[in-house]
């Protein structure tokens, strides 16, 4: 498994555990469908943190950033993740 | 060594108290507080501010508090810092930053936050107030805001308002919007218990027209804008309160070593010796929790579980020291000449704003991943 794809599975992780018994995919609108809220949101943020030893800034917390799990993955690629 | 062990930092301290004791309630105290370099403090040295940090704002704050025996100026000026200021120097273009920060933080521009609704409450991912672009892209803003702290006074105001469908975590903007814009109304200063000396008041923006160039983060960013002003506020709105209790505290101590009562002053008595000791535990784990947190945020590592622990915490706290102070004065707590009914509603009020005690408690169970 590389590296890429262990941050992919951390990121689906971290987003099915704030959306139990929801079926998952990587192009599934997030924030549109409303899968996840502000409280979850900052759960997925403090998680990404924790686990990637990531800093996201406030600045970052945006939509677009959030907005499905392959938007979550691409802007970890901009961190170096 | 951290900034506030500094010989520089301790000795412009130990000017604030002085200040603060002789001329902090005078009608120009936000500028002569910005001209000392108060309200810069926290601001990076990039944007022009100090760069001293969250630690040092904080301290400078309780000094305040302590000096003046007064809650309002403190407050208000901590709502200016963490709900307006700091996200405008958080989230601000360069020409926004220019436009308003220097003024914000020498004191010649007061902030607001106007976020709450009358019937969203804590829950501000329900609110009302709409901006909705036109072709030309300025925006037109209509809506009603709560309890703005600083309304009365504010020059300028970080106004949060739907821009959209959908959910509120895209559909949020955040706008900087002058007092002088046309059809911006800010209502009669509210009366209310607690705090006095912080102004109230609500904010009707009707068809209110700002340029694309208002829109602080960008169009959708409001909900980004809201958490970094709630993760700062709700840690550090309670900084003053760290002042009131030391000063009612030495007052306290002052009172029951000269109240004689059964033969001996009231110091004498068991009861009345654990309830001063039961205060001081009160102020210093209030202290230590607080200025534990500035250290985190100082070193950008605060997260939101953290920030509304410290909230809860000081609050709780801040409660049990006046439940405890009550007790002490007895019948005399009851007369204005003690502060202690006052102390006490303010004590009251500080589990409400910035998000209920209740809003704080389910914040800390999702950090603790339940």
């Amino acid at each position: 498994m590389t590296t890429q794809d262990t941050v992919l599975t951390t990121v689906r992780s971290a987003v099915q555990d704030v959306a139990p018994g929801i079926e998952l995919t990587d192009d599934l609108p997030l924030i549109a469908e409303r899968i996840i809220d502000s409280l979850s949101l900052l759960k997925v943020v403090t998680r990404l943190e924790h686990d990637l030893g990531v800093r996201i800034r406030d600045t970052e917390v945006l939509p677009r950033n959030f907005e499905t799990i392959t938007a979550i993955r691409a802007f970890l690629a901009t961190k170096g993740h | 060594m951290t900034v506030t062990e500094g010989r520089e930092y301790t000795t412009w301290l130990a000017g604030l108290r002085t200040w603060a004791a002789h001329a902090a309630d005078r009608p120009d105290a936000w500028r002569s507080a910005g001209a000392q370099g108060l309200l810069s403090l926290p601001v990076g040295s990039e944007s022009g501010g100090a760069g001293a940090g969250y630690e040092a704002t904080c301290r400078a704050m309780e000094a305040i508090a302590e000096e003046t025996g007064e809650s309002g100026l403190p407050f208000a000026m901590s709502a200016h810092l963490w709900a307006c200021q700091d996200p405008l120097a958080a989230f601000g273009t360069a020409e926004q930053r220019t436009a308003y920060l220097g003024a914000a933080m020498s004191g010649e521009l007061v902030g607001a936050f106007a976020a709450t609704e009358y019937d969203a409450g804590s829950d501000l991912l329900s609110l009302r107030t709409a901006a909705k672009q036109s072709d030309s892209g300025s925006w037109s803003l209509n809506g009603t805001k709560m309890f703005v702290t600083n309304g009365p006074v504010a020059d300028l105001f970080l106004v949060l308002a739907r821009t959209g469908e959908g959910s509120p975590l895209g559909a949020l903007s955040a706008f900087l919007v002058p007092r002088s814009a046309a059809g911006l109304t800010v209502g009669p200063d509210i009366e209310k218990s607690a705090l006095p000396g912080a102004k109230l008041s609500t904010l009707h923006l009707d068809d209110v027209i700002v340029p694309a160039e208002a829109c602080l983060g960008g169009a959708g960013s409001g909900f980004a804008v809201l958490m970094r002003a709630m993760r700062i506020e709700r840690a550090f709105i309670l900084a003053p309160v760290l002042g009131l209790m030391a000063r009612a505290l030495r007052q306290a101590v002052e009172h029951v070593r000269t109240r004689e009562q059964g033969g001996g002053p009231l110091s004498s008595h068991d009861t009345i010796r654990a309830r001063i000791v039961r205060m001081h535990l009160s102020l210093t784990t209030a202290r230590e929790i607080l200025y534990g947190t500035a250290r985190q945020a100082d070193a950008g590592t605060l997260d939101h579980a953290r920030s509304s622990l410290t909230k809860l915490l000081v609050s709780r706290e801040f409660g049990s020291f006046c439940d405890e102070l009550s007790d002490v004065y007895g019948g005399y707590a009851l007369l204005p000449e003690t502060g202690v009914a006052q102390l006490t509603a303010d004590a009251v009020a500080s589990r409400y704003y910035s998000g209920t005690s209740d809003m704080q408690i389910k914040i800390i169970a999702e950090g603790l991943g339940l």
